[in-house]
């Protein structure tokens, strides 16, 4: 005569860990990358030139600032590009054509003479 | 065990570094978490495909919790367990009901196990069914108490702190849930050659 098993449930419990020790064995491969594909991300960092607008705009002193001093950039690109007919008339060249002057006329005979 | 084996300060700063994204802290968190979360699905409901589902929608919950986790207040181990066991809990419930007594194959698929043939692969596969099946009619908590006492082998505080109950009501749970899987099990035991001479007479 055998003695009475003392846990009647154990050799089932011995049975799902068994098994399922068996199943969970192998590559976790695919289940890594499916897990990591959705961790989280950092945030996404600013375009360069969204950066560089940035510093321009610290060193301005400030974005107000800053587009007062793009605005200003902006209008004299395009009067220096387009010369609006107003500035045109405002400029129209010299009236009197300068003449070389001569500083040393007064000592030529002395320099010709040696 | 639950333990991922970090100390609670480095835990706490590796979910600080991964609610930053910091793809370090995601990866070395999953090679601790994965294997063990896998465990704990392939042995609660005996399926590799559906043990995965639910180690990804754990770590899914955890990545997504991380910029609010609370230092300090909590250990990763513990919360990702009550997350997977309460998963696997829902999943065995959901399993279409069998009888205990129903064998794939039919009855004579099993071994005889007057010929020493209990240990084979085919029986122990369907010792485990049949345990499952028992844990899946079960109430979830005194399912979810058993299973994490003695398939995962958790300390009753270890459960107590996943559970969030005290450590008598965990001793309450399991001995109630042992009580009625060992009545649900008590008619398939001859079959299952858990017939001991004892019983027998």
């Amino acid at each position: 005569m055998t003695k009475p098993d003392p846990d009647p449930l154990a050799p089932l419990f011995d049975a799902a860990r068994t098994e399922g020790d068996r199943l969970a064995a192998g590559d976790l491969s695919a289940l890594m990358a499916r897990v990591l594909a959705d961790a989280p991300v950092p945030p996404a960092r600013p375009a360069v030139w969204r950066r560089f607008a940035a510093v321009l705009a610290d060193l301005a002193g400030g974005w107000p600032q800053a587009a007062g001093l793009a605005a200003a950039a902006v209008a004299g690109l395009m009067i220096g590009t387009f010369a609006p007919a107003p500035v045109a008339l405002l400029w129209q060249g010299p009236a009197v054509q300068a003449q070389p002057a001569d500083l040393l006329s007064d000592y030529d005979a002395l320099l010709a003479d040696g | 065990m639950p333990d991922p084996g970090f100390p609670p300060a480095e835990e706490d700063a590796l979910m600080q570094r991964l609610a930053r994204g910091d793809p370090q802290a995601a990866a070395l968190l999953a090679a601790r978490l994965v294997p063990r979360l896998l465990g704990l699905g392939t042995r609660m409901l005996g399926d590799r495909a559906e043990a995965e589902d639910i180690v990804q929608e754990t770590l899914l919950r955890l990545w997504r919790m991380a910029p609010d986790w609370q230092p300090g207040q909590a250990r990763v181990g513990t919360w990702v367990w009550r997350v997977a066991v309460n998963l696997a809990t829902d999943r065995l419930r959901r399993r279409r009901p069998l009888a205990l007594g129903d064998v794939p194959g039919g009855a004579e698929a099993l071994p005889d196990p007057d010929h020493g043939a209990a240990e084979t692969g085919l029986m122990r596969a369907e010792r485990a069914r049949a345990l499952r099946t028992a844990l899946a009619a079960l109430p979830p908590r005194q399912a979810q108490a058993v299973a994490l006492r003695h398939l995962e082998g958790l300390s009753n505080p270890e459960i107590a702190a996943i559970m969030e109950i005290g450590v008598e009501a965990v001793e309450s749970l399991t001995a109630r849930g042992r009580r009625a899987l060992a009545d649900r099990l008590r008619p398939c035991r001859a079959a299952l050659g858990l017939e001991s001479d004892n019983d027998q007479a």
